[in-house]
């Protein structure tokens, strides 16, 4: 069985977020305007926190990309009243945006704010419509959405495969901000596969996960920064 | 005429607002209808234009109307929760005001539980809670657990209603005989149907008490069963269930010191009730204090990161005039207040109740919000400003609760006038008798419950004039009887249909595999109590019907109805 998962290396990120504006590309994500935005109602499937921490006289900035995680035990599929969100065999945390009550349940139970609600109807037709990806739905008012992990890219590569009659390769479903990253930083793939790159990075004894004390399972693992790596 | 003469008998006054309407009436429901036509157009605008009009945003993406939600399903422990302990107590001292509880349950119930439905992004996709619903989530169990309370409030609500309507049936003009005529159930007041309303009562006044306690413990548990810092706490449950009551009583005051001065029932009424009620609410708030204590002094104690910013920014942050403000208005004040109630007992409960309806309101928006607002990786904090689209919602709800409860007190008496004479009967000779029952013996071994000679029971008291009931034949007769089989025949559908429905959910879990299961056993209690409403409902309906028909041999009614009586002279 696959496992899809990512493993993202802050060693390597610049946060430059060209991750950021290839995943709005790429998803249809819409632009809510400045003022929706001011009120901090923007849509960031993959967004950059940036963390501050002192040590000694010194100020530090780490750069963490942040993607839905697709925990394993996801907090946001358990309270979803209408099985809008749910754990598809592959792992992925999957949103059926045309089931969705848009009663924010899974919002405000996710421990990493990762979803977003459309608060109002974005996906405006305008010059930008041209520019939309024809595989992504684009989302009605009123509905929650969140990091796919490309997951249109996952079936258009296994219809290809299919349709040349042979297995889906792994390396075959690349997700939009690990293509887009200038420093290689993000890597995606089977974790239950041994061999593949993404499961031996995540057992580097750099990896580590977002909040991993809450018992949530993140299949996304960051390497830790060499320099904050004691011994 | 015949209309205003009952208002000089004994227990007129409780009519009065039934048969005659003051000018205040037509002024107060203006100003409510206007408070609602606001909230109708704040909806109307969040429907066309989406929750965008509202001031939510990304991490305070629930605000006011799930705010008000928990406000107004607290509120609704007012009602037939305390009467049910109040009844289940025999306090004497309940007879006026379990009525005006009970019916601060049903209209809140409905109210609190739109909330939920207001706040939905999608409400025309509201069906797909039945279609799809998952009995893993608690808004599933919200839904069955509000559901049940509302039909077991308001068969509670009804039932102790029927002998007052058969009142009115007998009393009031014909304008609107059809109505009462249906609700009474062709109520004779003899004894045997008196015996099948009050094991109804009974059964439902024990029925009542658990289903109350279930509605706010999953209310709380939306809450805390996330991983959301100072919203996973255990004690949410108790301390969501405290709160409600806390709340519940101080509405209830409020709308009794209201209700004593418009419809003058200073005789019915009296300060000693303020002043029982303003113990229990007293003692309520210093439970709420308790908990309040306990559930912040271990989060800080343990100063988890992520637990203290949601913390500070209660205590010395953003929050915190709200948070200050919840603890002034819900324990100092009140705690001044009450503590010495020599004097002006009424004053003092009212200025308790009225903060304390202030200071759960805030209470609740400090549950939801600041934990909101304060997310757990560092988004920097979220701010949250709500629009006049909630304000007018808000007030909307407050206006439309208000409405229903003038309308109520326009069509119903809303003291309970047999339970008031029962009360004038009986009450006196049933204390005397139950204290007699634990007194100790006297020294020559003598019982104490024989000493005194058993007070005369009122089995044998005077039979009342004829209830007018409808003719044999006619066509009101018809339709009661029409009315008799198909409420006890829908009700039966409906329950069997909420039954199959749970069950049919949680087929559809088992076969999705869908975790955690042992939720579902939530679910399965539902079934057994609705079972149990339901036959309370035929026990009630068949008991009444079958009294119909043997009224052809002379059943001594046991109620008196003198109003009826003094119509007749």
């Amino acid at each position: 069985m696959t496992r899809w998962g990512m493993v993202i290396d802050l060693d390597r990120c610049t946060g430059c977020q060209s991750c950021v504006i290839a995943c709005k590309a790429e998803n249809n994500i819409p632009f809510v305007g400045a003022e929706q935005a001011r009120m901090g109602r923007d849509i960031n499937w993959m967004e950059i926190i940036s963390e501050i921490h002192y040590e000694g006289d010194e100020v530090k900035r780490r750069f963490i990309p942040r993607p839905c995680f697709h925990c394993e035990s996801a907090p946001c599929t358990k309270v979803c009243p209408v099985h809008a969100t749910y754990l598809t065999d592959d792992g992925l945390v999957a949103q059926i945006f045309h089931r969705c009550i848009g009663c924010r349940f899974c919002m405000a139970a996710c421990p990493y704010t990762a979803k977003y609600f459309n608060w109002s109807y974005y996906q405006i037709p305008d010059q930008m419509t041209l520019g939309r990806n024809p595989d992504v739905s684009v989302r009605p008012a009123g509905v929650v959405e969140k990091c796919t992990f490309c997951h249109h890219r996952q079936l258009k590569a296994r219809d290809r495969a299919a349709a040349e009659g042979r297995q889906m390769m792994p390396e075959e479903f690349v997700t939009a901000c690990q293509e887009s990253c200038p420093s290689a930083a993000i890597l995606f793939g089977d974790l239950d596969d041994p061999d593949s790159e993404v499961a031996k990075a995540a057992h580097s004894p750099r990896a580590f996960r977002m909040l991993e004390e809450l018992g949530t399972h993140p299949k996304v693992f960051y390497l830790k920064e060499e320099e904050n790596i004691d011994g | 005429m015949m209309d205003r003469d009952i208002l000089h008998e004994e227990d007129g006054v409780l009519l009065a607002p039934i048969v005659t309407t003051q000018r205040n009436f037509y002024y107060t429901v203006a100003v409510l209808l206007a408070l609602v036509l606001w909230g109708a157009a704040a909806y109307i605008t969040q429907w066309r234009m989406g929750l965008g009009v509202t001031g939510l945003n990304q991490p305070v993406s629930w605000g006011f109307y799930i705010t008000n939600f928990v406000f107004f399903i607290g509120i609704s422990h007012a009602g037939t929760l305390i009467s049910a302990i109040l009844r289940i107590c025999n306090a004497e001292w309940r007879r006026p005001i379990t009525r005006m509880a009970e019916v601060i349950t049903v209209m809140v119930l409905a109210i609190g539980a739109a909330n939920i439905l207001v706040d939905l992004g999608r409400p025309d996709r509201m069906l797909n809670i039945i279609k799809f619903g998952r009995y893993q989530s608690p808004l599933l169990w919200d839904a069955t657990s509000i559901s049940a309370y509302f039909t077991a409030s308001t068969v509670y609500l009804w039932l102790p209603m029927i002998p007052d309507i058969a009142i009115l049936r007998d009393t009031v003009g014909k304008r609107m005989r059809w109505f009462y005529e249906i609700l009474a159930l062709g109520w004779t007041g003899s004894k045997r149907q008196m015996a099948v309303l009050e094991r109804g009562i009974g059964i439902m006044t024990i029925l009542v008490v658990p289903i109350a306690v279930s509605v706010h413990t999953v209310v709380s548990f939306v809450f805390s069963m996330t991983l959301q810092p100072m919203w996973h706490s255990t004690i949410f449950g108790p301390y969501f269930v405290v709160g409600a009551i806390f709340s519940g009583i101080a509405a209830l005051i409020i709308a009794m010191l209201i209700i004593r001065k418009v419809f003058h029932l200073e005789g019915y009424l009296k300060p000693v009730h303020f002043y029982h009620l303003g113990t229990l609410l007293l003692v309520m708030s210093l439970l709420w204090f308790y908990f309040t204590f306990a559930e912040y002094l271990t989060g800080f104690y343990g100063s988890e990161p992520e637990e203290m910013k949601v913390f500070w920014s209660k205590f010395t942050g953003h929050y915190a005039p709200y948070f200050w403000g919840m603890v002034v208005c819900n324990f100092v004040i009140p705690l001044i207040a009450l503590s010495y109630r020599k004097n002006h007992v009424l004053a003092r409960t009212f200025i308790a109740s009225a903060t304390i309806c202030i200071g759960m309101w805030l209470e609740r928006f400090i549950i939801v919000v600041p934990t909101l607002a304060n997310p757990r990786l560092e988004y920097g904090p979220g701010s949250y400003l709500p629009t006049w689209v909630e304000w007018g919602e808000t007030a909307g709800c407050f206006g439309l609760f208000i409405l229903f409860y003038v309308l109520f007190t326009k069509l119903f008496p809303i003291i309970s006038i047999w339970e008031i004479r029962e009360g004038r009967e009986r009450s006196v000779a049933l204390v005397v008798e139950r204290v007699q029952d634990y007194l100790p013996d006297s020294a020559n071994g003598e019982n104490a419950a024989d000493a005194v000679q058993t007070t005369e029971q009122s089995d044998d008291e005077p039979a009342h004039s004829d209830p007018v009931l409808p003719e044999p034949g006619s066509r009101a007769e018809k339709l009661i009887t029409f009315f008799q089989y198909f409420v006890p025949v829908s009700f039966t559908f409906a329950i069997f249909g909420l039954i199959y429905w749970i069950i049919s959910l949680i087929f559809l879990a088992r076969r999705l595999d869908d975790v955690p299961s042992a939720s579902i056993g939530i679910s399965f209690v539902a079934i057994p109590v609705f079972l149990t409403m339901l036959g309370v409902m035929w026990y009630v309906f068949f008991g009444i019907m079958r009294n119909q028909e043997e009224q052809a041999d002379p059943a001594g009614p046991a109620t008196s109805t003198e109003v009826a009586e003094g119509v007749a002279r």
